[in-house]
């Protein structure tokens, strides 16, 4: 169970700071976190391997990841899927917050983004799985980490 | 090379024909009553949905990919805004497994809705007219593959492709054969349900299979031997994780003990209609196409060697 709680920790750990780094905006854990639904727009996934195997998914809603972009204007100038470039960025700085030398070292594979206007992501295949829901100034997400 | 215009109004449309004269085949998708082709309509905007003309459009191919678009431009109209996403979903669903790229004109005043077009399968912008002068690079770059910089390791993907054909055959009993075998130009594929599983170690990366639903029907409800009406939206996902497992899994066997050996995780499963799958970081994407009977599904596979 401690071994659980401090799996929590070092991922809501990994969005806090990211954000911060990126956004200068704390995030507050809502009760409530996003559902897969029309306002859900990108997933991020990324697998990890190490002490523990898993895969981390970071779900933003089309206005967090807008509102996000608009504190970067250089990635608008830059790319063809500004979008897509920003949820990169995010789960980028997320995944390299989670890593960790050491003992606990994870082992993080590239990550992916999906996009669309409705999809779900399944994630039965592993047995443990939790879900953290963010609010921020700049708008909300979601954190599943399932793992085994 | 053959482009397709979509929603294009004459001026438009007089535009691309004057900066593509020497370097495209252009093709126009136009109302079946005739109401955009007139002059007395000139610089009108398309009226009301295009779906049932673009559904024509790629029917009249009847099967054959000869003449297909290369690439598409989809004109997104102020005045039509809520036919725009359907649309373009419809153009990417109709190139699902074949990786065309689709521009999206639009001028500045809808540049936040054109942006939002890019996740219903845009890939890119061209903004009009500002980029008229330069739209020939534009589509050079539109065409090329994506993670050109970093090696591309041919050799990876032949587990892949055995594995799928091995599993099909054996647990299936279909047949698939390999068609295209490609670099991808911008890393997406759209599909209604995919498999992905992530590649650590001395590897970094992932697999993906990505199907049509009727296909992943088929293949789950051979593979458990239950009429496809009886299968559950459970099944399928469980059905769509395992294979992507065994194909990874076999895959990975296959490369133990060479410089390629790599750990996967398990597997998430993707449900919804034409999402896409997008691996970013300049990591060069093979995808190897399969058809098995009358169906098209795609295995992609993005990795590259750690530093």
């Amino acid at each position: 169970m401690a071994a659980d709680e401090a799996i929590q920790t070092r991922f809501i750990e990994a969005v806090r700071s990211a954000f911060w780094k990126l956004f200068q905006t704390e995030l507050e854990r809502k009760d409530d976190p996003p559902r897969e639904s029309e306002e859900i727009v990108f997933t991020a996934l990324a697998g990890f391997t190490g002490s523990i195997f898993g895969i981390v998914s970071l779900r933003l809603c089309e206005h967090t990841a807008v509102a996000a972009l608009n504190k970067h204007k250089h990635v608008m100038e830059s790319s063809d899927s500004p979008l897509l470039a920003e949820v990169e960025e995010l789960i980028d700085e997320i995944l390299q917050a989670a890593e960790r030398p050491g003992a606990d070292h994870l082992d993080f594979s590239l990550p992916e983004i999906i996009s669309g206007s409705s999809y779900e992501v399944d994630f039965r295949k592993y047995r443990k799985r939790f879900e953290v829901g963010f609010d921020s100034a700049v708008g909300g997400l979601c954190l599943t980490v399932a793992y085994c | 090379m053959q482009a397709l215009l979509v929603r294009f109004n004459p001026l438009l449309e007089r535009t691309f024909r004057n900066v593509l004269s020497n370097q495209a085949s252009l093709s126009v998708i136009t109302r079946a009553d005739g109401l955009r082709s007139g002059v007395g309509f000139k610089n009108t905007p398309v009226k009301g949905g295009l779906t049932s003309d673009i559904l024509r459009y790629f029917e009249s191919f009847a099967g054959s990919t000869a003449g297909l678009p290369e690439i598409i431009f989809y004109a997104l109209s102020p005045q039509e805004l809520d036919f725009a996403h359907d649309e373009v979903l419809l153009l990417r669903k109709k190139c699902a497994f074949r990786d065309v790229p689709i521009l999206i004109v639009a001028d500045g005043a809808v540049r936040r809705e054109a942006e939002r077009l890019l996740l219903a399968g845009g890939s890119g912008l061209v903004r009009f007219p500002e980029e008229m002068a330069t739209l020939p690079i534009r589509i050079r770059e539109s065409l090329q593959p994506v993670g050109k910089r970093m090696p591309v390791i041919a050799k990876l993907i032949n587990p892949f492709i055995s594995a799928t054909i091995d599993l099909l055959a054996t647990m299936a009993d279909m047949t698939a054969t390999r068609k295209d075998l490609f670099l991808k130009k911008n890393y997406r594929l759209a599909g209604d349900v995919s498999g992905i599983m992530n590649i650590t170690g001395r590897m970094e990366g992932s697999v993906a299979v990505t199907l049509e639903r009727g296909l992943a029907l088929e293949i789950v409800s051979r593979i458990l031997h239950s009429p496809a009406s009886e299968l559950t939206e459970e099944d399928i996902k469980d059905g769509v994780g395992e294979l992507v497992n065994i194909i990874s899994g076999n895959a990975k066997a296959s490369l133990a003990g060479t410089e390629y050996a790599h750990e996967i995780t398990l597997p998430a499963v993707i449900i919804g209609y034409g999402h896409e799958i997008s691996h970013p970081r300049g990591a060069p994407c093979i995808v190897a196409l399969f058809e098995s009977g009358a169906h098209t599904f795609g295995v992609q596979v993005s990795v590259q060697v750690k530093k």
